[in-house]
């Protein structure tokens, strides 16, 4: 049997084989098979393409320079019939009820109080007139000096705040490459509904377009939001 | 004689021209200019660390003429060394992030990232509070509003090892430790073999698997050599703490994308900094210590967050 | 001397083009496939990466895999193949030259597809400017076996026995060699941090096996698709069983080692590593790779049944079982060493990869020119072992070593 197999073997040998096709003719037509592969790499389909990814309506994400900050923290007053009045200018008349209804009816309905325990007004507002804060112990405060007021209460966020970490700030990483300015407390938090009130008018940016990324886990594991 | 052994060459011949053809048409989609923007002069240029003063002015300058022919923009590339004695380190309040991607972008758009396909150095995971099990995150999460109840928000970018796992990865070179801990890379010595990739355990760095694509009217002008400079397709990249902004004393742009003030910024040698205070006062952690990668870049939950009081209801709260 | 190396180099220059209707045949179509690699290839470098089915999350495939399973035969034929020749005996020749020929051209392979893989293969010189330490490696042992096969096949060429002082450091060097060429392969990944997948001690031992059952089965169906067992007679069935006795406790310390880690993985851990349960069932609904890993055992399962079987006396049975069990390595290390790892990410996410036809053309490419290679050696091996290419004036006739005339 293996004689046999090692004829077969030889046969594959330059010697045997040429007798179906002649070598120089087989060169032949390989060089064709050769001109037909340029061929089609020359003018063939492009078989290397690229995923679609971002789409044809993509666009830049607007990146908003800065976002829409409260200016409670400048002079207190509201606009009555076009004119700026002060606290004072219908406090002086209108004195609130002692109980402090906590939606209120008539005057100032956009004001919502979402601040922990505190409902009444008095708890921060000094009465009369109402052109100043209080202190717990009754002292006046000019509101340009809200921080003092708001650390009264929240003492714990004193040590963070002092070193810059509570806020923002603005400017460099350290003070030497210029004014660094940390935000004041009204500058983010309102401070009838403090929890960062900003985010929830600033829609988040898109997720991630990459190449070939995954998809939302949350719609995968929870069926949809 | 003659004449067949003639023309058995002849034969012998056209298989041979067939196959150099072949050959030379194989090559055919290279004449359309690679993808890389292969040159000479960026192929004999030397690795940034063996630069000459002279030689990295020449490179500077011809990046430079680069970017004015590619994008048309007059772009200043500089080269901000390390600031002596100091050690850059971030701390993010994971209490303060509200996942608004804002970040992301910014950081894209600073650092002149591909915009198609999209190359982000940042990425925020949507986690169910109290669990800190990566495999839980939602990368792709679309809400109306942020944050959702029961959730909180770990953006994650180059974690700035002090141990570096990509740079002992990569077999070249291009990637190494500047002395104020910031991981970078030479991209144009950057091979592409994406070794470190593979080695990075935070999933930080990003290929340009593609052409990127920058379009030239969003493009940041302002440029550093290992920083934000264009990049080739081919070569790895990934976040530098914006380098070109900091070691200049600006925040890095994520930090001045930041709305909340999660993210915090600094000099960790710096004992009267806000890092050190943070180091000292909060209850920091890292991702993946028992890697040993030793990241600079730590996460804390600050106590006093409005958030974190009971009586805060979250936003979307039924 | 030098002019009798130059004309040895000349008639086996000759030799790899002059052949029968089969060979030509053969060797164009290897030619052909690796123009094909090379057009894909430029393609890949014209327009980027992102033709493959490569992603941020999964960024080696199967470039990457060929690449640890061509040093990983590499250094497996060596390794298995030599010592039987200094140890078992000089009729063992023809294998020993074979299994320096078949390390040769899977490092030829492996650097192709390290330079498929690179995003900038013009900065390859980087490489070696650098030259880290597996490149190295690599380098060195490419050159150790040019060497040993050279000098055995020049030796008999000349019809002289090869000097022990000039053959033996060499060939000894290299088995030793091997060892660091593969751990080479096998480190360039084991040894990264952070990807749980890889951080086994049993994955490399799984690696040898596979790459011990991938030299001996290619150096089978080279035995009889080169039709040099005839040539050597009684040597060459000896060479045959002891190849085939390779194979079988290569196939099978695989498939034991395969069962061990399934059971370790699955029933004694707490919680199996996500990138296992991914590869064999499936992750989060995706389980691309889970049919190709069980395609990959129930034909290195097939290969040993065959084996077992004792139909293996039958050469056609033999190549077939050994074709099985290659291709079942093949698939394994296509789907199985590599890519899982990058399954789910770092960060958790599970995104899939399967390469692209651009990628698999390049892959084809690779493999071609180093089968292109290998078939070049072979046919220098055979003829000089069946005494057809020979220095020796009396057998030296033009229609032995011709072309084609």
């Amino acid at each position: 049997m293996r004689t046999a197999k090692c004829n077969v073997g030889a046969a594959t040998d330059s010697r045997a084989s040429g007798a179906a096709l002649p070598g120089d003719w087989r060169a032949c037509l390989f060089g064709a098979g050769f001109l037909g592969l340029a061929a089609w790499f020359v003018w063939g389909p492009n078989l290397a393409v690229i995923p679609d990814l971002r789409g044809a309506g993509a666009t830049e994400p607007v990146l908003l320079g800065s976002l829409p900050r409260s200016v409670l923290a400048g002079p207190q007053g509201a606009k009555v019939n076009g004119f700026l009045r002060s606290c004072s200018d219908c406090h002086r008349l209108f004195r609130p009820r002692a109980a402090d209804p906590a939606p209120l009816r008539l005057q100032h309905q956009s004001v919502v109080v979402e601040h922990g325990d505190i409902v009444a007004c008095r708890a921060c507002h000094l009465e009369p007139g109402y052109d100043l804060l209080r202190l717990k112990d009754g002292t006046p405060l000019p509101y340009s000096e809200s921080l003092r007021h708001c650390l009264e209460c929240h003492e714990e966020v004193r040590g963070d705040f002092e070193h810059g970490l509570h806020g923002r700030a603005d400017g460099g990483w350290d003070a030497r490459f210029g004014a660094v300015r940390h935000l004041g407390c009204l500058e983010c938090h309102d401070p009838h509904v403090p929890r960062l009130p900003v985010m929830d008018e600033v829609r988040p940016l898109p997720g991630p377009r990459t190449l070939r990324m995954g998809e939302p886990r949350a719609a995968r594991a929870e069926g949809g939001r | 004689m003659s004449a067949p052994s003639r023309r058995a060459f002849l034969r012998g011949a056209l298989g041979g021209a067939g196959g150099l053809a072949a050959a030379a048409a194989s090559l055919a989609p290279l004449g359309k200019g690679a993808a890389t923007g292969f040159s000479l002069e960026r192929l004999l240029q030397p690795h940034y660390l063996r630069m000459t003063p002279e030689e990295l002015k020449q490179v500077l300058a011809r990046v430079e003429a680069e970017v004015l022919e590619r994008h048309g923009v007059r772009a200043e590339v500089n080269d901000h060394k390390a600031l002596p004695g100091v050690e850059f380190a971030f701390a993010l309040d994971i209490d303060k992030c509200v996942g608004c991607r804002r970040c992301v972008h910014a950081c894209a758009a600073e650092n002149n990232a591909s915009r198609d396909p999209e190359i982000q150095y940042i990425r925020v995971l949507e986690l169910p509070e109290g669990s800190l099990d990566l495999a839980q995150g939602d990368h792709h999460y679309e809400h109306e509003r942020l944050p959702r109840a029961g959730r909180y928000y770990l953006p994650i970018q180059c974690q700035q090892c002090a141990d570096p796992p990509c740079v002992s990865a990569c077999p070249v070179g291009a990637t190494w430790q500047e002395p104020d801990g910031v991981v970078v890379i030479d991209y144009d010595w950057c091979i592409g073999c994406r070794l470190c990739m593979a080695a990075c355990p935070y999933w930080a760095r990003r290929f340009n698997f593609a052409p990127p694509a920058v379009p030239s009217s969003a493009l940041n002008a302002r440029m550093d050599y290992l920083a934000n400079r264009p990049r080739s397709a081919g070569v790895v990249e990934k976040c530098h703490f914006c380098l070109h902004r900091t070691r200049a004393g600006l925040q890095p742009a994520c930090v001045e994308a930041c709305p909340n003030g999660a993210r915090k910024f600094g000099d960790v040698l710096d004992e009267g900094g806000e890092l050190a205070w943070i180091l000292a006062h909060k209850r920091v952690f890292v991702l993946k210590p028992e890697l040993g990668t030793l990241p600079r870049f730590y996460y804390y939950a600050g106590e006093d967050s409005a958030r974190a009081s009971p009586a805060a209801p979250g936003p979307d709260r039924e | 001397m030098m002019r009798g190396y130059l004309r040895f180099l000349g008639r086996s220059f000759v030799l790899s083009f002059a052949g029968g209707g089969r060979y030509q045949a053969w060797m164009f179509a290897l030619t052909a496939a690796a123009l094909v690699g090379v057009n894909a290839g430029a393609r890949q470098w014209t327009a980027g990466l992102a033709t493959t089915g490569l992603s941020d999350h999964v960024t080696w495939g199967i470039y990457i895999a060929g690449f640890a399973l061509a040093v990983g035969t590499a250094c497996a034929a060596v390794l298995l193949v030599l010592p039987l020749y200094f140890l078992r005996g000089q009729d063992l020749l023809d294998l020993a030259l074979l299994g320096a020929a078949l390390a040769v051209a899977c490092v030829l392979a492996a650097a192709g597809f390290v330079i498929a893989d690179t995003g900038r293969p013009d900065r390859v010189l980087h490489i070696l400017v650098e030259l880290p330490w597996h490149v190295l490696a690599l380098g060195v042992f490419l050159l150790l076996n040019l060497h040993v096969w050279g000098s055995l096949v020049y030796c008999a060429y000349l019809g002289r026995r090869p000097g022990r002082a000039l053959l033996l450091p060499f060939a000894l060097l290299a088995v030793l060699w091997a060892f660091g060429a593969q751990s080479a392969a096998s480190f360039l990944y084991v040894g990264l941090g952070g990807r749980a997948f890889w951080e086994t001690p049993l994955g490399a031992l799984r690696f040898a096996a596979a790459a011990c059952a991938a030299a001996p089965a290619v150096l089978l169906l080279t035995l009889l698709a080169s039709g040099m067992l005839c040539a050597a007679g009684e040597a060459g069935a000896r060479a045959l069983r002891l190849l085939r006795a390779l194979l079988v406790a290569a196939l099978c310390a695989d498939l034991l080692l395969c069962a061990v880690a399934l059971l370790l993985e699955f029933l004694g851990r707490a919680a199996p590593r996500p990138s296992m349960t991914y590869l064999y069932f499936g992750l989060d609904g995706r389980f691309v790779l889970a049919p190709w890993i069980w395609t990959a055992l129930a034909l290195k399962l097939l290969a040993v049944s065959l084996f077992w079987l004792s139909a293996w006396s039958r050469r056609k049975v033999l190549a077939f079982a050994c074709g099985a069990g290659l291709a079942g390595v093949l698939v394994e290390e296509a789907v199985g060493r590599i890519t899982p790892a990058f399954v789910p990410s770092p960060l958790g996410e599970v995104v899939e990869y399967a390469p692209t036809l651009n990628e698999a053309l390049v892959c084809l490419g690779v493999l071609a020119v180093g089968l292109l290679s290998y078939s070049v050696l072979v046919r220098i091996t055979a003829a000089v072992s069946a005494g057809r290419l020979t220095s020796a004036p009396p057998f030296d006739s033009c229609e032995k070593t011709g072309g084609p005339s």
